[in-house]
């Protein structure tokens, strides 16, 4: 059905060109400015969010680099660490040094971690032409549920009733076998908007890298480490009247990956497919003084993983609703009230059968403005558990104003807020091991931040300093059990602290000079106790989280050149949870240099691409090589067409 | 083979900014062999799918220990699941079940001389002389296993010998080879002469573990989930078997070991270590000792102490220490998964 949809579109609007007088070849360029106007991502919690560090990921870098991932962005553009076990293989991200478990990750208001898993591959993940990203810092139970303990990452697809017509093609090729055909379309109105996209992206990824692990430490070709991916999109927007609108998404990713073994292990042949459908289906319109929404989605997740010894196979479907009502109370108090319902039912090999599990959660945000200056919010979510109850979780936030000057203006921002985490299905249902006594994991947030907001004629730029506190109890951990087999427990605590920075700065000397830069940092402690030699407890950093990482780029623009590059640095990583063995700190720069053509009735832009530009040989997780410096040409071609109204 | 040892040896003392001299000393017999000479090398697993695998080296004369053996001579990681460790002609055998290879190293000073490819899941290995040894391979889940034939000199596998499902220890018992395949219910016999299997001995379900007695009785420690568990003693002569029957079905047993004097077998079953002498007509009923997390399991014949393996998954595990007697001493921090112990 997905296919049909997509074929239609595409037909659609390529007809609707062909005979379409006065095209206007909007600029690729200029794309950021309009994305400020279509920018509602995250609406549906900003309100609610007052106290928290949400951060916009800048949508341009994925619109005009759409060879990169969401990991990638993620790893260029934020202080996040990507665990990632090699290119195009799984990768994962964490918030404030907890686990990759602890990220919620949620499209268009739906949890779409895998259930087995209770995590999201970002591998898995790509994003289309219109996806908004934005992440939300530290714990937030209340507004994103389950599993949202370091942070969750929002992925929001928009709509836009404005009039516009767009077809976009694109091709990229690049070192290791690396080839990407992307096309996407859109069509607004004031009634209907339209958008279809979609991609594939294959590469041998066979690289050459030293292995360090093998007797002698040979120069080797990379095996067993090809990939290709293909995925679908389709949006529906339609409004039945003007205080009313329904929604229907589509998304299809199919990805095939061979996974590279660790220097050191043997190559088993492993490989993976991954089949996720996504589908969801929103009304949303105005009640009783109020606004209601209503939403559905129904998930298939496949993922078929063999090797020389294992088949496994998993299937897990997914059906989730949620009814939402927000009405304002008084003119500065806004409410909403929301259920959650969630049917997960998973055909796993290991689980000697197929299991249901039930979740249901119930929650009400509280927004209250008292004065112009202070904004208040104050949430709350109970959730339900076939079987056991997570801890109710509120958050209590505020901003206040501390100073306007005409040019600048200083607001400081708190946020005390619970989280928890339901064990997997993996966890409760594994045979041998899985233990269905255990508790979900919950904890606690507290953080408190400055932002800096500075504009005028030619310089806009906004800082956010954070420090914050967290904690999470009952962290499950497997661990052998006495059958010769591993089981989950609810094990240790993990503690930590840190301090996020985040600026980014637009300069804008003359009207065809851009400089736009930023740079996020963070400083990450994030504890447990373990036993050292001598049997004493002692704090340790938990593995894979390094105590500082940093994140900077600049876009530079003349006319229509452009020229972009990032740095990014990241701390020695603990491999062990004893922190006895590390992985060194690294440095990666990658950068693009690209022009665009004003042909006659479309744009062209030609982009060439240096990836680890400095050929550093870093491992984000151990002993999995890293492509060395790679490079990247890709070609797009735009068709846009606007109406002024 | 000599000069290039030699070559290689000479490089290790040349990149270190060692003088030629100290690689002459050490050809000389009279001082001592190396920095770890006398003491227990403890096997650990280390985490599946990442070659964290380790020896871990301690001295229990000084109570030393060095966590990181390969890692710290070699400067390199040693291996995914490393399995297993024998000893034979100066060399020590690293069996990394999941890297598909066996390193070689000088078992005195631990220094890498070679590896053996060409495997396929490796368990253990036994050598026959200096020239010849003989490693299980599980090959595969759901087919059955072999054991390759090596040749010591060279590191290389000569032939392969077909037998049961997941072969795991082996031992030599005059000139024999006894395999237990613990995906089946035999142990295959291989005529280390003719390199062939010659027969199969039906012990029950899932053998596992091997250890041969002073009088030469080998003793089985065999099952798996879902069957009763059993201690066996086999005559290899005639092939009778003495069954000591483990109680209940859903514990498997554990691990398996056996002291230097070689007339007291320990085993671990349901969290708990018990010993059972070799001339004993039942098993014991009281345990030694209890201990959840237990992992491997090993007797010192220089000191008779028992070495306890245990820990969790994702953080280093421990060696407790015990007396014959059951009686706690000490125990140390090693690596994760401590699963074996080779003393000298």
């Amino acid at each position: 059905m997905v296919h049909r949809l997509v074929c239609f579109v595409i037909a659609f609007v390529a007809a609707e060109l062909a005979g379409a007088p006065g095209i206007c070849a909007q600029s690729l360029l200029s794309d950021s400015v309009q994305l400020t106007e279509v920018t509602i991502a995250a609406r549906r919690y900003e309100h609610f969010s007052a106290g928290t560090r949400t951060l916009q990921v800048d949508s341009l870098l994925l619109q005009r680099q759409p060879g990169l991932t969401l990991a990638d962005v993620l790893q260029q553009r934020t202080p996040l660490y990507l665990r990632s076990y090699g290119n195009g293989m799984t990768a994962t991200v964490a918030f404030r040094g907890t686990a990759s478990s602890h990220t919620a990750v949620l499209w268009n208001g739906f949890n779409i971690a895998l259930p087995t898993l209770g995590m999201s591959d970002f591998a898995l993940l790509p994003p289309q032409f219109s996806t908004q990203v934005s992440l939300q810092h530290g714990p937030s139970g209340a507004l994103h549920g389950s599993g949202a303990v370091g942070g969750a990452v929002i992925l929001e697809n928009p709509a836009s009733f404005t009039y516009r017509q767009q077809v976009r093609v694109q091709q990229e090729v690049g070192s290791f076998g690396h080839h990407r055909t992307a096309a996407s379309g859109s069509y607004s109105n004031r009634r209907i908007s339209l958008s279809s996209s979609f991609s594939r992206t294959s590469s041998e990824n066979d690289f050459r890298f030293q292995n360090t692990a093998a007797f002698g430490k040979p120069w080797e070709r990379q095996q067993n480490a090809a990939f290709r991916q293909t995925s679908f999109a389709q949006d529906i927007h339609y409004k039945l009247s003007p205080d009313q609108q329904v929604s229907v998404r589509a998304w299809y990713v199919n990805t095939h990956r061979q996974i590279q073994p660790a220097m050191g292990s043997a190559n088993s042949n492993a490989r993976q497919e991954d089949e996720n459908l996504r589908l969801m289906a929103e009304w949303a319109g105005r009640v009783a003084g109020g606004r209601t929404s209503v939403r559905a989605a129904y998930f298939t997740d496949r993922l078929d993983y063999q090797d020389n010894s294992i088949l496994s196979l998993s299937k897990v479907n997914t059906l989730q609703s949620q009814v939402e009502h927000e009405r304002n109370l008084l003119p500065h108090l806004l409410l909403q009230v929301g259920t959650e319902g969630q049917l997960f039912r998973a055909d796993v090999g290991g689980y000697g059968g197929e299991v249901e599990e039930y979740r249901f959660s119930g929650y009400a945000w509280l927004r209250y403005d008292p004065t112009t200056k202070l904004q208040l919010s104050l949430n709350l979510r109970q959730a339900l558990v076939n079987g056991y109850n997570p801890p109710i979780t509120p958050t209590l936030g505020a901003n206040y104003l501390l100073l306007e000057e005409s040019k600048s203006s200083l607001t400081a921002k708190a946020n005390i807020s619970r989280s928890y985490r339901v064990p997997t299905l993996n966890d409760r249902f594994w045979s041998p091991g899985g233990n269905p006594n255990l508790q979900p994991e919950n904890g606690w947030g507290y953080e408190a931040s400055l932002l800096h907001q500075y504009k005028n004629k030619k310089v806009t730029g906004t800082t956010e300093a954070t420090v914050y506190a967290l904690q999470v109890h009952d962290w499950i951990q497997w661990q052998p059990a006495s059958g010769g087999y591993s089981e989950p427990v609810n094990l240790s605590k993990v503690k930590g602290h840190g301090a996020e920075i985040d600026s980014k700065w637009q300069w804008q000397p003359a009207t065809q000079w851009t400089l736009l830069g930023g740079l996020a940092y963070a400083y990450t402690i994030s504890e447990q106790k373990l036993p050292n030699a001598w049997g004493e407890l002692q704090e340790r950093q938990l593995f894979y989280v390094p105590k500082h990482k940093l994140a900077s780029w600049v876009d530079f623009r003349f006319r229509d050149w452009f020229l972009t590059a990032d740095a990014t640095f990241t701390d020695l990583r603990f491999t062990d949870n004893d922190n006895n063995n590390w992985l060194p700190a690294y440095t990666l720069v990658n950068t693009g240099l690209g022009k665009t053509f004003d042909l006659r009735r479309v744009q062209v832009q030609v982009m060439a691409q240096v990836q680890n530009a400095t050929n550093t040989v870093y491992q984000t997780m151990a002993y999995r090589a890293m492509p060395p410096r790679n490079f990247r040409l890709s070609l797009a071609v735009l068709w846009n067409r606007f109406k002024s109204q | 083979m000599k000069t290039t040892r030699f070559n290689r040896y000479l490089l290790y003392t040349l990149a270190s900014g060692s003088l030629l001299f100290t690689s002459c000393s050490s050809d000389d017999d009279s001082g001592p062999k190396g920095a770890y000479e006398h003491g227990v090398f403890i096997t650990n697993e280390g985490s599946f799918g990442t070659p964290n695998g380790e020896v871990s080296y301690y001295d229990p004369n000084t109570k030393t220990l060095v966590p990181e053996l390969f890692k710290e001579v070699n400067d390199r990681p040693l291996g995914d699941v490393v399995q297993s460790m024998t000893i034979a002609n100066d060399k020590a055998y690293l069996v990394a079940n999941n890297s598909n290879k066996v390193e070689v190293v000088n078992a005195y000073t631990f220094e890498e001389l070679g590896v053996i490819e060409d495997l396929l899941l490796p368990r253990y290995m036994v050598a026959l002389n200096s020239q010849k040894g003989y490693i299980t391979e599980w090959v595969d889940y759901g087919v059955n296993g072999r054991v390759a034939v090596v040749d010591l000199n060279s590191n290389t596998v000569l032939k392969t010998i077909e037998v049961g499902q997941l072969p795991e220890q082996l031992v030599l018992v005059n000139n024999k080879l006894y395999v237990a395949n613990s995906s089946g219910n035999t142990l295959s016999v291989i005529n280390t002469a003719t390199d062939q299997v010659e027969s199969t001995i039906d012990v029950g379900d899932n053998p596992n573990q091997l250890v041969v007695d002073a009088s030469n009785n080998i003793w089985v420690l065999r099952g798996g989930y879902g069957t009763s568990g059993a201690l066996i003693k086999i005559n290899p002569a005639n092939q009778n078997q003495t069954v000591f029957a483990l109680p209940g079905s859903t514990q498997a047993p554990g691990l398996l070991a056996i002291n230097g004097a070689r007339n007291q077998v320990y085993y671990s079953f349901n969290k708990s270590v018990y010993r059972v002498s070799t001339t004993a007509t039942t098993l014991p009923t009281a345990p030694l000792f209890n201990r959840t997390e237990l992992y491997g399991l090993g007797v010192s014949p220089q000191e008779d102490l028992i070495y306890a393996g245990v820990g969790p998954y994702a953080s280093n595990g421990r060696v407790v220490r015990f007396k014959t007697s059951g009686e706690r001493i000490d125990s140390f921090q090693v690596r994760i998964l401590p699963n074996g112990f080779t003393f000298r």
